[in-house]
Order: structure tokens, then sequence, then C-alpha cells
């Protein structure tokens, strides 16, 4: 019933459409009834007129009044007698009563065909007779409330039933589970037109009515006894699978073959031992499966519901009519027990994966129910406007557009869940799954994300070597490859399984993946960026910071210490002025240090001359700028503190493999064994000659002079002495 | 200068703070605040001077700037910041500030600028003076020539942004050192023009219109 290429959920829907179809030919079966418009009734041994139905043109007074005989125009009167009233005809022990039943039954169904009928009512003051017309057809409103329950059973167990084998079409306890879901529809729906009858019935109707209801529900017991010998364990050879086929079937043409209705009345006896061994099968396979607690568990489920349903319908409704006594509940609201068993069974999915089947395939089942809403509604549109219920068929068509199509709508999109993601929505999810840092969050995010654009069934992980999105299985999957490192996955069935994924679908999950691969490639660099970036605040803190930092520490005159702490915040300020560059333009560097030096030496009162070579261009990197720094202000402080001097001059001349610095002053030089001196300076020559610089010093009674010479321009040497 | 507020959450700084003014200027009534809602409360009256730490513990002394422009709008706002980066210093100088103190700066130097800052007479930084360049450079249009440097507030700007102090410009353009000066004021008043054309460039730009202040 499943081809490859045809979506489970397709077929589903189709069924539960062609469902619903029986259920409204079997609907327009009950109606197409003669009907009298009496509610009739057994009172003690005589039959009574308990109500009339609502529209029926029957006079009130004959309620309460006891129905002694019905009578076509000039034919012989047909008595009426509480057995015909009967639900259940089978129940019925004797054939030769059954035979009369069945006879006076079409008697009196032809009476009433005939359009026109005398009833004859018993009086005090003797018998009393009343001419009717009968209509020809019964209103759907009269139909009683058993007549709807059972065609909800016989729904259901198809319902169930399809829904199983749609998804495990290959697994055969699936197929005997329908079928026995399929023999209770047919003995529901059989009873519910014979059990909801007013008076009579045809012959005909009965012969079939009557042939399919046994046989239904002897092919429920082929279902569920085969089931349960091959689920969830086979305990039997399988050979004697087919065994309860072969018998029950057997049966099934004793009651329905030529001596038909004869062996009708055995067809509860039949039912009852058919029970009993369906009770027997279970209590094995508990057995059987003792050792294996899923297996146990799900046994639990779906054997107590079993036995609880089949077995409350056989204790309540055929058992007492075994053994003489009147059903304890109508063998209509007995059918209810039959949703015991699906019930058990929608539990068993959820709890132990009963059928191998799992939550998502709740999925596909809503959607069924989503198709019969919808065409109940649409059927509940056409009913009520072909009774006319609708004053007038202007307000008919504003209620149409005002309430009906919106709220079928509603329904359908419900239903669909299929809606198209706004390309700004689209992206936003992407990037945010591509910056989401939570592997499990990525994971989450990502099969959400799938998961509305595609609404699919299920979502399953693939190894991480699926490299290629493709469609398989004829669009029954769609394989989506992995890209950096969010794994592969497979979406089965689009649309919570109403279709399969086409190649247009194919074409969008891969212009979506190639977006999400573009966002987690930029993602990936910027977190390169970012970490490359913090390696190198992290080098010149290290570097710079943390050196100036601990020479303060360890240095002793408060001045020294003084000087150092400034130049480390000045060097901090640099680094977060300009966190983006990793080195500095000469030019702005050399403009920068002249500001601060000449500040310094404008507050002290010292005439200062700054002499530079135009520098038009040139970069410099971190560390050789702090050695240029750390030259002039080392230079400018000691000339400031100890030199005397009034008069400064710096000098830079630009060579062609580096600059030239020069510092000096007029003052009268200094005693270089004062240790902090000789501290900075030695400090200044193990920096320049690590960076294959020279700085030198010369000083005397006439001024000091500074020098120094930094390889600017050579980006090897420096790498070299990085 | 009579009442000089003074906004510093170190207790140390603030006392060295304290200091230096005192001694800038001895007959000034001199009251601190150590947040912004402290100094947001202390506006009241009117203030002459105020020297405004950026980096508060519950906010930013932009507001405090922003609070003064409206309370005294003549008193002369001056931002002092220890690690300001020069984006932190410009967008001060735009929402109103006369000028900005670094705090690593020596007693003697920091006083010097304080007073001249007083006066009236701001200095810029090299570094600050070519973002501001870059500013100008990166506005959106602006309606009015307002909000545009003219050629020689550029010329002003470009030495400074070179090395030279504020003299070594003035005498590099043979101009007078106040007229210098005065050319940095233009600038920073600018700055906060563009920058509100710039905000009504973005807030259009985005669909918002620009809510009349």
């Amino acid at each position: 019933m499943t081809r490859p290429h045809v979506a489970p959920g397709a077929v589903f829907a189709l069924c539960v459409v062609l469902y619903l179809a029986a259920a409204a030919a079997l609907t327009w079966v009950a109606t197409a009834q003669p009907w009298l418009g009496l509610r009739l009734g057994v009172v003690g041994q005589s039959v009574v007129v308990t109500d009339i139905a609502q529209g029926s043109a029957m006079d009130r007074d004959m309620i309460g009044k006891r129905l002694l005989s019905v009578s076509a125009d000039n034919q012989p009167a047909i008595p009426v007698t509480p057995l015909d009233l009967i639900e259940e005809p089978d129940g019925i022990g004797d054939q030769e009563t059954l035979r009369r039943f069945f006879d006076r039954q079409d008697r009196l169904h032809d009476a009433l065909r005939s359009g026109a009928v005398t009833l004859t009512f018993d009086q005090a003051d003797g018998p009393e007779s009343v001419s009717v017309r009968v209509q020809e057809s019964r209103p759907v409103s009269d139909l009683p409330m058993k007549f709807w329950t059972q065609i909800f059973v016989a729904f259901v167990g198809m319902f169930i039933g399809t829904w199983v084998v749609c998804l495990r079409p290959h697994e055969q306890a699936g197929w005997w589970f329908l079928l026995s879901g399929i023999g209770l529809a047919l003995a529901s729906s059989s009873a519910a037109i014979y059990s909801s009858r007013e008076l009579a019935l045809s012959l005909k109707a009965y012969s079939v009515a009557c042939r399919v209801n046994p046989g239904g529900s002897l092919l429920f017991g082929i279902g569920m006894v085969t089931l349960f010998l091959s689920y969830p364990r086979r305990i039997v050879p399988k050979p004697v699978l087919w065994l309860p086929t072969l018998l029950i079937g057997a049966c099934i043409l004793l009651v329905l073959g030529p001596g038909w209705p004869d062996k009708l009345n055995n067809a509860p006896d039949m039912i009852a031992i058919i029970m009993v061994a369906l009770l027997l099968v279970i209590a094995a396979q508990v057995a059987a499966n003792r050792r294996d607690p899923a297996a146990r568990a799900m046994l639990g489920w779906l054997g107590v519901s079993v036995a609880v349903g089949a077995g409350g319908f056989v204790l309540t409704s055929i058992l007492p009519t075994l053994i003489g006594l009147a059903p304890v509940i109508e063998q209509s609201t007995a059918f209810l027990f039959f949703l015991i068993i699906y019930a058990g069974i929608a539990l068993a999915v959820t709890r132990y994966r009963l059928f191998d089947l799992a939550n998502w395939s709740y999925g596909i089942l809503f959607y069924g129910l989503g198709v019969a809403l919808l065409l109940g509604l649409d059927a509940a549109l056409i009913y009520g406007l072909s009774l006319g219920r609708a004053p007038a068929f202007g307000i008919a068509l504003a209620a149409i557009c005002m309430v009906y199509l919106p709220l079928r709508d509603k329904v359908w999109v419900l239903l669909k869940r299929n809606r198209e993601i706004p390309a700004e929505e689209l992206y936003r999810r992407v990037t945010q799954i591509a910056h989401a840092r939570d592997p499990e969050d990525k994971q989450r995010l990502l099969r959400k994300f799938w998961s509305d654009i595609f609404n699919p069934l299920r979502i399953k992980d693939q190894p991480a070597s699926t490299t290629i999105t493709a469609l398989q299985d004829d669009g029954r999957i769609l394989t989506l490859a992995s890209i950096g490192n969010l794994p592969a996955l497979s979406l089965e069935l689009a649309g919570q399984g109403s279709r399969l994924f086409s190649s247009r679908d194919l074409a969008r999950a891969d212009a979506i993946l190639s977006l999400l691969d573009a966002s987690l490639s930029q993602h990936e660099t910027y977190l390169q960026a970012v970490s490359a970036e913090r390696l190198r605040i992290n080098r010149d803190m290290h570097d710079n910071i943390g050196v100036l930092l601990l020479s303060a520490l360890h240095t002793g005159p408060r001045e020294r210490k003084d000087l150092l702490i400034r130049q480390t915040l000045a060097d901090l300020r640099e680094l977060i002025s300009n966190p983006d560059q990793t080195d500095w333009d000469l030019r702005d560097l050399l403009a920068d240090l002249r500001a601060e030096i000449i500040t310094h030496f404008e507050a002290a009162h010292i005439t200062v001359t700054w002499q530079a070579d135009e520098i038009t261009k040139g970069r410099i990197s971190h560390r050789l700028a702090h050695a240029l720094r750390a030259f002039l202000r080392e230079g400018t402080s000691n000339i400031l503190r100890h030199s005397g001097a009034t008069e400064a001059k710096v000098q830079i001349d630009l060579k062609s493999d580096g600059v030239q610095l020069t510092l000096s002053d007029n003052g009268s030089g200094f005693d270089s064994s004062v240790a902090s001196l000789g501290n900075g300076f030695r400090n200044l020559r193990n920096r320049f000659t690590q960076l294959q610089g020279a700085f030198s010093y010369s000083t005397g009674a006439k001024g000091t002079t500074l020098t120094a010479f930094l390889p600017l321009f050579s980006t090897q040497k420096e790498a070299a002495a990085e | 200068m009579k009442r000089i507020l003074i906004v510093e959450d170190i207790v140390e700084t603030l006392r060295w703070l304290v200091e230096i003014v005192q001694s800038a200027y001895p007959a000034a009534t001199i009251c601190t605040a150590n947040s912004v809602r402290t100094a947001l409360s202390k506006l009241d009256g009117q203030i002459d001077l105020a020297l405004i730490d950026l980096g508060l513990p519950d906010g930013s002394g932009l507001e405090i700037l922003r609070g003064l422009n409206k309370a005294s709008p003549s008193a002369i706002k001056v931002v002092t910041t220890v690690m300001g980066d020069d984006a932190s210093i410009v967008s001060s100088l735009s929402a109103g500030a006369d000028g900005y103190l670094l705090k690593e700066t020596e007693a003697a130097v920091l006083s010097r600028q304080l007073t001249q800052l007083s006066m009236g007479l701001p200095a810029i930084s090299p570094s600050v003076a070519r973002r501001i360049m870059e500013h100008f450079r990166l506005t959106g249009p602006v309606a009015s020539l307002d909000g545009r440097l003219t050629e020689r507030e550029t010329e002003v700007l470009t030495l400074i942004s070179k090395g030279l102090r504020n003299a070594e410009v003035a005498s590099a353009l043979n101009i007078a050192e106040t007229t210098v000066a005065g050319y940095i004021k233009i600038v920073y008043r600018k700055l906060g023009i563009s920058s509100r054309a710039e905000a009504a460039w973005h807030a259009n730009r985005l669909g918002l219109g620009l809510k009349p202040e």
C-alpha cells in the first residue's frame, strides 16, 4: 500500500478521506430508510411509544400507547413484538425465531415503504387504529447517539491501524493490527446500521449487515490472535501463524456460508472462544517475554488494553446473551470498550515505541486528524446549506465569507505548518547558529531551524563523513552534508510526513547550507582575528607594561618610580587608543613625542630645539616604538632632574636603514656611578642591542649627549630580533 | 573662580587634584563628588570650573558634562582622565568639554595646563588633533557651514597633529597664540555641532527622524 515514491502522510490522508467517505455512505444508508417519527421502547412484554421524534408530524397523544401491529393499505396486520426491537439479532439463540424475526422485519419494512400505514394501539376500550403517513427518509438529526458511537469506533479502528501501517509498511505486526482494525470497523459499522433502526430493515439489508458484523468480529479475532502470536516476539513456528486465519476463516465461511442465517447464533460462542484464546496468547507472550523488560512493559500496555477492551465487550455484551440474560449494557455502547485498545496503543507508542514508532510519528496522526477536521467542516457546511437552515442565501454567503472561510483557512495553515521563512529571518537564524558558542545550543538551533524550514517528520544525526546533500529513497529522506563543525543531518518526509522532498527542496537546502557555510567561516575568521589581537595585547602587556611596572617596583628613588609609572600609564593609554594597530606610523609617533617632550621642557623653563628630518612615511613595530619612546623620555627626565641645563636639543636623522637619535644638553654632566642613572642607561642599552641597534652616551662639564640608532626598515632584522 | 567642582572616585587622586586646584585658586570654594549621582546633586548653584573624571562607578562623566551644560552654561568644563583614549576625549569635547587633562601628568605641568585652560587657552595633543580631523573627514553630509572646518582651522589642526605647540603654531602661521586658542575652541564647538549632525544623519538613514531638543 505504500510504494516508496509516495509519502506515507499522503497515503494516510487519502485513507482518512476514504474512511470519512465510507462513514458518510453509511450515514446515507441509515437515513434512506422509511421513517415514522416515533420513538419505540419495550415496557414489560409490549412495545410502547416512548416519544415523538423531533420534526415528526405524529400526534403527541400516541406517547405511552402500546403498539400492537402495523399494516399497509389492504394488507393483513403485522404484529409488533418486543423481539422486533432487539438490538443484535445474533443474540436470538433459536434458528426458527431468527428466521421469523427476519421475515417479520422484512414485511414490516415493506409495509413502511408503501408510504402509508395503519398503526393499531392497545387501548382500555379495545384496539384503536390510526392511519399515518410514512416519510421516505429519516433526517440525519434523528439518528441516535449509538449510531454515531459505533461509526466513531469503526473510524478510530481504521485510523489507528492505517497510521501504524503507513509508517511501518514492512512490519508484519502492523498489518495484523490493521486487519483487526478492519474487522472492528466492519463489525461496528454494520451493527451501527441495524442497531439504530427505528423499527424495521429489509431482509436484504439484514443479509448484508448480519453477515458483515460477525465476519468483522471474527476478522478482528484473526488479526489480534495472530498479532499476539508474533509480537513482540514470535512464540510459535512460522506456519502456525496462519493457523488462526485458517480456523477462524473456516468459522467465517460456516457462519456466512449458504446456510445463513442458521449458524448466525453460533457467532457469539465463536467470539467468546476466540477471546479466551486471545487472552491465552497474551499470557503466553508475557511468559515468553518475562526476561525482556521493554517487551514486557509494552505487553503490559497493549495486552491489558486488549484484554480489557475486547474482554469487556464480551463480558458485558456477548456473555450475558450466551447464558440467556439481557446484556448488561447495550452492545452499541459496549463497542466503546474497543477505544480502550486504541488508547492503550497510543500510550504504548509514546512510552515504549510500540511497533517501533517514536513520538515523532504523532505528527502524521495529527495531520490525518486535521484532514478529517477539515472535511468535517466542509461536510457541515454542505449539510447546513442543503437543509436550508440558513434563512436566506445572502446571509449564508456572508456567513461563509466571514466565519467559515477564515476558519477553514486557519485549520489549513495549522495543518500545513509550512511557513515561508522571510530572507531577513533566514539570515538572522543562520547567523545565530554560526555564532552560537555552546555546541549543544548550536545543535539545538540547527535542528529547530531545519524543522521550521521543512517541518520534517523526523530529524536524525548522520555520520560526520556525510559530505553530500542529496535526496534519498525517492525523496523520503533529504540528507544534509556536514559543514564546519556542524553535524550532518537527515530529514525524513517534509510537512509532518505529508509530502516527499523535491528537487526544489534540495536546491533550497543547498543554498541555505552554503549560506551557513559562509557565515560559519566568517565567524571563524572573526574568532581568529580576535584571538590574534588578544595575543598581541597580551604580549604588549607583558613586554612593556609588565616590564615597566616591575622596574618601578624595584626602583628606590621616588622620582624615578613616578617616572616609570607615568611611562606605564602612557604606554597603557597608547595600547587602549590604538587597539587595532599592530604597528605605528613613525611620523605620528614622533609628533606625539615632540609635543610631550617639549611640554616637559617648557614647564621646566628649558629652551629646546627639535630638529628632525621630514618623515613622509614608514611604519615601525611596537617594540621599536617603545624603544624610541624610552630613549627620549629617559633622556629628557635626566636632563630635567640632574643636568641643570638651560638648553636642550633633540635631533632625529633619517638614515637609509634606520633612524639616528641624538639628545644633548648644555648642563654640567652627571656621575654615571649614581645607581639609578646607571640602571636606566643599562636598560636602554639592553633594549637597543636586542633590537640590533646601538646606544651610547658621553658626559662632561659642558653637557651630556645621548645617541642611539634604531634599524627601522629592515623587517628581517627585526624579525630575527624577536 | 569662586566655586569649583571636582568629580573623582579614587580618594588619593581626588586629594591630589584638590591640592593642585587649591594652590592655583586659593580663594575658591571647592566641592567634590565621587559619583555621577552625587555630582548631579551638586549642580544647583553657579559653578565656574569643573574637573570631571570620565570613568565613574555609576556611569560616565559625560552625563555630568551634559547636566552642567544646562545648569551652568558659562562654567569651564575640563575632563580629567587617566586611561582616556582619544575616542573618549573626542566624545567629551563634542559633548561640550572645554578641554581635557591627563591625570598622570606631573603636578607642575598639570597645574600650568589647568591655569591656561581656565584662561580660555585650550591645548590639544597631536593624536587627538589627528582624530578630530579624521572625525570631520568621516562625518556624514553636514547641512550647515557651521559644522565644517575652515581652511584655517584645518591648518591649525594639521600643525598640532605634527607635534607643534600652540606657540609654535602661532609663529608658524604668523598669528597670536590666543588666536590659535580661539581656533581650537571653535573646533571644539564644531565637534559638538558635527556630532549632532552625524547623529541626525544616522537617524535619518535608519528612518528614525531626529527628536527636537
